[in-house]
C-alpha cells in the first residue's frame, strides 16, 4: 500500500465515522414522542422536607408526617433518612413496577415514586431522560391485591397505588431490607398501554444500512476468493 | 528485535492489531442480531432497528479498513496486549450505538460508560428509567457482560503467559516479541464451554426460584436469564432498579452467591475441578487467601453493621451482610440493599469493610476485578520473608514458596510485579476519587473513594455518588477506571505507548 492510498483510507474511514455519528445524532433527536396520557389525578403533594435535618427537627417536635398536609412521603427522602422514618406511619404513592410476588397473605411489590411513574410517564422513544428509577418495597396485603394486575413494563404504565403503611427500616420478613407495610391502599390510575410511535427514520436507516453491509460483505468474500 | 521493540509500530504492527480489533468489532456487532431478533419478535419494531443499524454500523465503518489491514501469522505477546487495549475501547463505542438510540440515556457519555460497564463486567448502570427499559436492550446488556467475560478468559487462555503472568501482566514487557500461543479455536470452545454452562445450568435454576418466588413465567425467565449471566460473569446488571434484592427470595440470593463465587474462582481452578485433580486445591495461594480475606472483611462489615445498629436481627444482619460481601469480593456488585442505604445508615466501618473487598477482589485469572488474591498473597509473603530475613543472621537464607497448580519458588520478580499492579490500582483509585470529588458539587471522599473503587476494580457496587445526573466528566473517568481496571492497566498502557512511540518527536523511526 503506497503513501496516498493510506492517507485515502483513513479519511475514508474517518468519514466514515463522523456520518454514522450525525446519522445516530439526527435519529436520536428525531425520535418521536408517545402521545399516550399518563397522568395521574387526585395526587398528593409530594413532601416538601429536603434534608435529613429538617425531618430531624420534625421527628424531635413529634409532628413528622402526623399530619396528612405534609404530603406523600418519598422514597429518596426515607431512604436518605432511614433511621427517622423507621416504624412511622406515611402515605406513599407509586407506580407497580417489576413483578406482584405473590406469598402468605399478600404480595411484595416494587413501587417507583420517580419521574416516569407520577409526572411524564414511561421513558418511550423520544422523552427526555430523567434521571434513575427510585422506590421502595410494599408489602400489600391480601384483601387489596385485586387491583394490582399490571405492573409496568416497555411498553406499560403500571397501577398507580396509594398506601398508608409503616415503615420498617429492617424488615426481618424481608431479608433485613427497608419495606412499608401497607395498612390501607387505594388505586390511583389503572395501567395504561404506551401507544410507541415506530420511529419510520431509524428503520429506514437500519435497513438501507445493513442491505450496504452485507454488500460490503459479499465484495470482502469475492475478493478474498481471487 | 529487543532494540527495535522501543521504536514506534512498524506496518506489522498496525495490521496485526488493526486486524484483531476489526475482527472483534464485527463480531461484536454480529451479537447485536439476537437481541434485535427477540425484539422483532416482541413486535419492538424501534429497538430492533437500533440493533440492526448499530450491527451494520460495525461493518461499514470498519469496511475500507478491513481491506487494507491484513494480520500474517501469529500475534506477538504486544500486539496482543495492544489490541485488546485498543479494542475493549472501540468496542464499546460500537456497543453503544443501540444504547444511546434506546433513548434511555441522557447523554452520549452515558451510554458509552454503561456499555464499557457491560464488556468489562463491572455493572455500574447509568441507565434512565431502568424499569421500563425493552427487554431487547436490557438483554443487549447482559449479553455485553458475556462477550466480554469470554474476551477476559481468552485473554486469560492464551494472552497472558502461563504461571508468571497470572502474577502481574508487567511479564508481558518481557515476552513482547514472542508469539502467542497457537490455541484461539481450542480456547475459545472452552471459555465459551465454561460461560455458558454455568451460565445456562445457572438459568435453569434461577428461573425455577423465580417461579417459585411468584413470578410470571415469561418474567421467571427473563430473570433466570439475566441473573444467571450478571452473576457468574461477576457483571452486575439487573433488568429492575432493585438489583438482587428484586424476587424476595433468600434462595435466589444463595443461588446469586454461587455463581458469584464460580465467577470468582481462577481458570485454572475451573480446569482442576474438571479434570478433577481436587487433591491439593486447598494449597493453592488464591484461594487460602480468598478465604481469609473473605472470612477477616465479614467480620469487619458485620462489626460495621452492628456499631450502626443497621439491622435489628441476626439473620437479617448476616443474610445482607454475607450478600453483600460475597458481590463486593467477587467484584459483581449486584445488591440487595439500595444504593443510599449504604451511604446514610452503614456508618463508616462497614463500607470501608467493602471498599477493602472490592480492592482485593477475586482470583486471579477469574472473571473478577481488582488486584487478585494472587498477588495480594504473594506481596504478603514476600513482606513474611523480608521480615524473617530481617530476624535471622545475615547468613541465613530464607525461601519462600507459594502454590499455584505447582509449587514454586517466591522470587523478587514475583513481589515486584505484583506491587507494581496494586500500586497502579492504588494510583487509579485515589486520582479518580480526587477526579470525581473535583467535578462533582456534592459528595464526600469516603464516597468518591468507594465510588472510584468499584470503577477501578470493576465491581459496580454503588452508593448513589456516580449517577445520571453526575457531570460528564466523572461519568468519564468512572468509564475509564473500569477500562483501566479489566486490563489491568498494563494493556492500555502498552497500547498507548506503542501508538505515542510512532508520532513524530516521540519515538524512533524505522
Amino acid at each position: 500500500m503506497n503513501q496516498t492510498g493510506r492517507w485515502a483510507t483513513l479519511g475514508i474511514t474517518i468519514a466514515m465515522v463522523v456520518a454514522v455519528a450525525g446519522l445516530v445524532t439526527w435519529l436520536r433527536a428525531t425520535a418521536p414522542v408517545s402521545p399516550t396520557d399518563t397522568s395521574v389525578e387526585d395526587l398528593l403533594p409530594p413532601d416538601d422536607l429536603a434534608t435529613c435535618d429538617e425531618l430531624e427537627a420534625e421527628d424531635e417536635a413529634g409532628t413528622l408526617f402526623t399530619d396528612q398536609s405534609v404530603g406523600r412521603a418519598q422514597s429518596g427522602t426515607i431512604l436518605s433518612c432511614p433511621f427517622l422514618f423507621d416504624g412511622l406511619l406515611v402515605t406513599y404513592v407509586g407506580e407497580v413496577v417489576g413483578d406482584v410476588l405473590r406469598r402468605d397473605g399478600g404480595a411484595w411489590l416494587l413501587v417507583n415514586d420517580d419521574p416516569y411513574a407520577l409526572e411524564v410517564g414511561p421513558l418511550t422513544s423520544g422523552d427526555e431522560p430523567r434521571g434513575m428509577n427510585s422506590g421502595l418495597t410494599v408489602w400489600l396485603p391480601e384483601e387489596y391485591l385485586a387491583f394490582v394486575d399490571q405492573p409496568g413494563r416497555q411498553d406499560v404504565r403500571g397501577d398507580v397505588i396509594q398506601v398508608t403503611g409503616r415503615v420498617n427500616r429492617a424488615d426481618p420478613a424481608d431479608g433485613g431490607g427497608l419495606t412499608i407495610r401497607a395498612e390501607d391502599a387505594e388505586l390511583l390510575a389503572d395501567a395504561v398501554e404506551l401507544e410507541i410511535p415506530v420511529h419510520w427514520n431509524q428503520v429506514i436507516a437500519a435497513v438501507v444500512l445493513a442491505i450496504a453491509a452485507l454488500a460490503l460483505l459479499w465484495r470482502e468474500r469475492e475478493r478474498r476468493d481471487l | 528485535m529487543a532494540v527495535l521493540s522501543h521504536l514506534g509500530p512498524t506496518r506489522e504492527d498496525v495490521a496485526a492489531i488493526g486486524d484483531t480489533v476489526l475482527v472483534g468489532v464485527r463480531l461484536l456487532g454480529a451479537t447485536m442480531l439476537l437481541p434485535a431478533v427477540v425484539a422483532l419478535a416482541m413486535g419492538d419494531v424501534n429497538s430492533a432497528s437500533a440493533l440492526l443499524l448499530g450491527a451494520a454500523a460495525t461493518v461499514i465503518v470498519t469496511g475500507p479498513l478491513r481491506n487494507r489491514l491484513r494480520r500474517r501469522g501469529r500475534l506477538t505477546w504486544t500486539q496482543a496486549f495492544t489490541a485488546t487495549g485498543i479494542g475493549w475501547f472501540v468496542a464499546a463505542v460500537a456497543a453503544a450505538v443501540p444504547l444511546w438510540l434506546s433513548t434511555h440515556y441522557a447523554r452520549p457519555v452515558h451510554a458509552l460508560v454503561e456499555a464499557m460497564a457491560g464488556l468489562t463486567t463491572t455493572g455500574a448502570t447509568l441507565v434512565s428509567d431502568l424499569d421500563h427499559l425493552p427487554v431487547a436492550i436490557n438483554l443487549w446488556r447482559h449479553e455485553l457482560h458475556v462477550i466480554g467475560a469470554i474476551a477476559v478468559y481468552l485473554v486469560i487462555a492464551t494472552i497472558r503467559l502461563r504461571g508468571e503472568t497470572m502474577v502481574a501482566t508487567s511479564t508481558v514487557a518481557e515476552a513482547g516479541e514472542h508469539r502467542i500461543l497457537p490455541r484461539h479455536s481450542r480456547s475459545l470452545r472452552d471459555v465459551a464451554l465454561l460461560v455458558g454452562g454455568w451460565s445456562a445450568v445457572g438459568a435453569l435454576v434461577l428461573t425455577i426460584l423465580a417461579l417459585i418466588a411468584g413470578a410470571t413465567p415469561g418474567r421467571a425467565l427473563l430473570h433466570g436469564v439475566t441473573l444467571a449471566t450478571s452473576a457468574f460473569t461477576t457483571g452486575g446488571f439487573t433488568i429492575t432498579s432493585a438489583s438482587a434484592g428484586a424476587l424476595h427470595a433468600t434462595s435466589v440470593q444463595i443461588a446469586l452467591a454461587v455463581l458469584m463465587i464460580a465467577g470468582a474462582t481462577s481458570l485454572v481452578l475451573h480446569r482442576v475441578a474438571r479434570a478433577r485433580h481436587m487433591r491439593l486445591v486447598h494449597r493453592e495461594l488464591d484461594l487460602r487467601v480468598i478465604v481469609l480475606s473473605g472470612a477477616s472483611l465479614l467480620g469487619v462489615l458485620l462489626l460495621g453493621l452492628t456499631r450502626a445498629d443497621v439491622q435489628d436481627t441476626v439473620s437479617g444482619m448476616v443474610g445482607q451482610g454475607l450478600f453483600t460481601m460475597i458481590a463486593a469480593h467477587t467484584t459483581t456488585g449486584m445488591s440487595a440493599v439500595p444504593p443510599q442505604m449504604i451511604a446514610s445508615s452503614w456508618g463508616d466501618l462497614a463500607p470501608a469493610a467493602l471498599v477493602a473487598a472490592m480492592a482485593v477482589g477475586g482470583m486471579s485469572g477469574s472473571l473478577s476485578g481488582g488486584v487478585g488474591t494472587l498477588r495480594v498473597g504473594l506481596i504478603a509473603k514476600g513482606l513474611v520473608r523480608d521480615v524473617r530475613q530481617l530476624l535471622l543472621p545475615e547468613s541465613a537464607l530464607v525461601i519462600e514458596r507459594y502454590h499455584q497448580r505447582r509449587t514454586h519458588k517466591l522470587t523478587d520478580q514475583h513481589v515486584r510485579a505484583s506491587a507494581t499492579i496494586l500500586l497502579l490500582f492504588m494510583a487509579a483509585m485515589f486520582g479518580g476519587a480526587v477526579v470525581e470529588l473535583a467535578t462533582t458539587s456534592s459528595g464526600t471522599l469516603p464516597d468518591a473513594l468507594f465510588s472510584a473503587t468499584s470503577a477501578v476494580s470493576t465491581t459496580g457496587l454503588s452508593v448513589g455518588f456516580v449517577g445520571a445526573n453526575t457531570p460528564d466528566l466523572a461519568v468519564a473517568t468512572s468509564g475509564l477506571l473500569m477500562w483501566f481496571g479489566r486490563l489491568e492497566f498494563l494493556a492500555v498502557l502498552a497500547g498507548i505507548g506503542l501508538l505515542a512511540r510512532g508520532l513524530p518527536g516521540v519515538g524512533g523511526t524505522r
